[in-house]
């Protein structure tokens, strides 16, 4: 059974102006251990469907379709038992540590805090907590357990808050982009170290982020979002070798190189779409440089292609390679970790 | 490497620093922490117990036994007023406490559920606001009968829109944190997110409005005790030494000119302290102003 199980995900938020559509049919599967990426521009949906997971939308928002996590459908349960599964099934990290953290608590109060909201065993709680923080890198962790957050460095916070998130050894893990706030150094140590804890304790998660690097060395599988849609599923072994849709394609070959200057900066042409402004077809097709007039009608269904999806009524093509003169050019990704 | 480790991370220490008052609001907690001691202290400090006097010295003007002199029936002027303080400052605490234990859990509620629940408990002080506080005091007076009890009954009903409005909006942004977002991830219970960290962070705001509440509690209370419908004579309180028509009328200015003296400098004092205690640099536009709004 998987551990996450997304099906039909559609999502509008109430407005003044009238209900919005943020994400439309969203679906996918998170296997025991496995990580599973979300990609895709700003205002693609990425974060959006990480909220409906963990049922943390605003108020105005209005979620379809089913969410399970461990055979559980999350949205249908009561206020206690959510509770118990946030508890139990999730941890969540989130994009800035600061903002994550009650600036008036201690670090040592903001780890335990669960257990001491329990009436559980703050002691086995703190040792606990103090092993985790050294296992993920923290000196002296102690000490910091007794530091307010103001004390601590933004990279040493985040790793307090993936501390958090793993304190109640979750199966699931939900993580918000949780290394954008950091520098780039910090950046590969934190997410190494969360990849080895999350290894060990089999956990799965799900990887936010719009960095495509980033969530090709840390994800087994990518799920690339447009405008509140999936375009494509795949490994990121394939995808680090043969990108299907032109959307990912585009995000491939819009990555600024390493080792050279390039002017101006590629992208993709067009700007990103939000799914309350597609109009009937393909989201994708105001910015594809192979649209048809189909594209303009019908919306392509995900299509099975190997273990791959991709949405695309030009996927034989794509595969077979006869548009490859009309795509942008990809440069090869960096070998994807562990493949 | 561990020597220049040491250098670059100081082993510091968070110190609860003292709110920074500046000089008027250390002056104005001065005069607040004396009315309070006087009152607290009253039966040692007071020269003479405040209810007996001798008939035989009425109005008798200050003297080494009477500091302030005596009133129409020879009692201690200064013993009443130092009494007085007990009644002065217990009704408005009492307003306050009341006002807030009602309004910080409906505050706290509000914020948490928000959409319909918040709406209702937001109109239904918004219903309240209208009304103004010294007419419901009036109406209880007429209804329960005059007295302290009905008086600080009636105020804390009247204050309970001003405390939970402000807390309200206070606990509103801080339950948009993410924090409270994590907090809640992580499965912590409404209660305990409201109570362990909401309401702790909007501490010091709730502290600075109910000493600014406490003030205008204790004009208002002053005021009904002044209109005959708080505290009754012969019981010494401010507001009933302040409305002695009798012994102004006879001469003797003393008794009412120190009460409500009393009154004014206990205000602005708690004033300045709570205008400080927000981050506000107070003046004396700014109060009237504030005078005006009520």
């Amino acid at each position: 059974m998987s551990v996450l199980d997304v099906r039909d995900l559609s999502l509008e938020i109430d407005t003044p102006a009238g209900p919005v559509p943020i994400l439309r049919e969203v679906g996918f599967t998170v296997a025991p251990g496995e990580a599973v990426g979300l990609v895709g521009e700003s205002g693609s949906g990425k974060s959006m469907t990480l909220r409906a997971i963990a049922r943390l939308l605003p108020p105005t928002a209005r979620p379809t379709g089913t969410i399970a996590i461990n055979g559980t459908p999350v949205g249908s349960l009561g206020r206690s038992a959510l509770r118990a599964l946030r508890r139990r099934e999730l941890g969540f990290v989130f994009q800035d540590p600061r903002a994550a953290v009650n600036p008036m608590h201690r670090v040592g109060d903001f780890l335990t805090e669960v257990v001491r909201d329990r009436r559980g065993d703050v002691r086995a709680a703190t040792a606990r907590a103090v092993d985790l923080l050294a296992r993920i890198g923290v000196p002296d962790p102690e000490r910091r357990l007794r530091q307010y957050p103001v004390e601590l460095s933004g990279g040493l916070l985040q790793r307090v808050v993936i501390a958090a998130a793993l304190m109640g050894g979750p199966s699931l893990l939900l993580a918000d982009e949780p290394t954008t706030a950091l520098d780039v150094t910090t950046q590969s140590d934190v997410l190494a170290l969360v990849d080895e804890l999350r290894r060990e304790q089999g956990t799965a998660m799900v990887f936010v982020t719009h960095d495509l690097d980033l969530a090709l060395a840390v994800c087994d599988r990518v799920v690339v979002l447009y405008a509140g849609q999936v375009v494509e599923v795949a490994s990121a072994a394939s995808l680090a070798r043969a990108p299907l849709h032109p959307y990912t394609r585009g995000l491939f070959a819009s990555r600024p190189p390493l080792d050279r200057r390039v002017e101006p900066m590629p992208a993709i042409d067009g700007v990103p779409a939000a799914l309350a402004d597609v109009p009937a077809g393909c989201p994708f097709q105001a910015r594809c440089p192979i649209v048809q007039d189909r594209c303009r009608t019908s919306l392509p269904p995900l299509i099975p292609v190997g273990d791959e999806l991709v949405r695309c009524h030009r996927v034989d093509e794509l595969r077979a390679g006869t548009l490859i003169g009309r795509l942008p050019l990809v440069a090869p990704a960096p070998t994807p970790a562990g493949a | 490497m561990t020597a220049a480790t040491e250098v670059l991370v100081p082993r510091r220490r968070i110190v609860l620093r003292a709110p920074a008052l500046g000089a008027s609001g250390w002056l104005a907690l001065a005069v607040v922490t004396l009315v309070v001691v006087l009152a607290a202290f009253a039966p040692l400090v007071a020269p003479h117990d405040p209810d007996t006097g001798n008939l035989l010295t009425p109005y008798a003007g200050p003297s080494g036994a009477h500091w302030l002199g005596t009133d129409a029936t020879g009692r201690d002027i200064a013993s009443r007023l130092i009494y007085g303080a007990r009644t002065s400052l217990l009704g408005p605490a009492a307003i306050v406490l009341l006002s807030l234990l009602i309004g910080v859990p409906l505050a706290l509620v509000s914020a948490w559920r928000g959409g319909a629940v918040a709406f209702v408990i937001t109109r239904a002080l918004d219903v309240l606001f209208a009304i103004p506080g010294m007419l419901i005091a009036i109406l209880a007076a007429a209804v329960f009968g005059a007295g302290l009890r009905s008086a600080v009954l009636a105020l804390a009903v009247a204050y309970l829109p001003y405390t939970a409005r402000v807390i309200v909006s206070a606990a509103e942004r801080e339950r948009r944190q993410e924090y409270v977002r994590a907090l809640t991830v992580q499965g912590a219970s409404a209660v305990s997110i409201s109570v362990r960290h909401v309401l702790r962070n909007i501490g010091p705001l709730i502290a600075s409005q109910s000493t600014v509440a406490f003030a205008y509690a204790l004009i208002d209370l002053a005021s009904l005790s002044f209109l005959g419908l708080a505290v009754q004579p012969p019981q010494a309180d401010w507001g009933v030494l302040a409305s002695d028509r009798d012994s102004v009328l006879q001469g003797h200015s003393t008794q009412v000119a120190a009460a409500s003296v009393l009154v004014v400098a206990t205000v602005l004092a708690l004033f300045v302290v709570g205008a400080r205690m927000a981050g506000e640099r107070p003046s004396v536009r700014g109060f009237l102003r504030r005078g005006r709004a009520r």
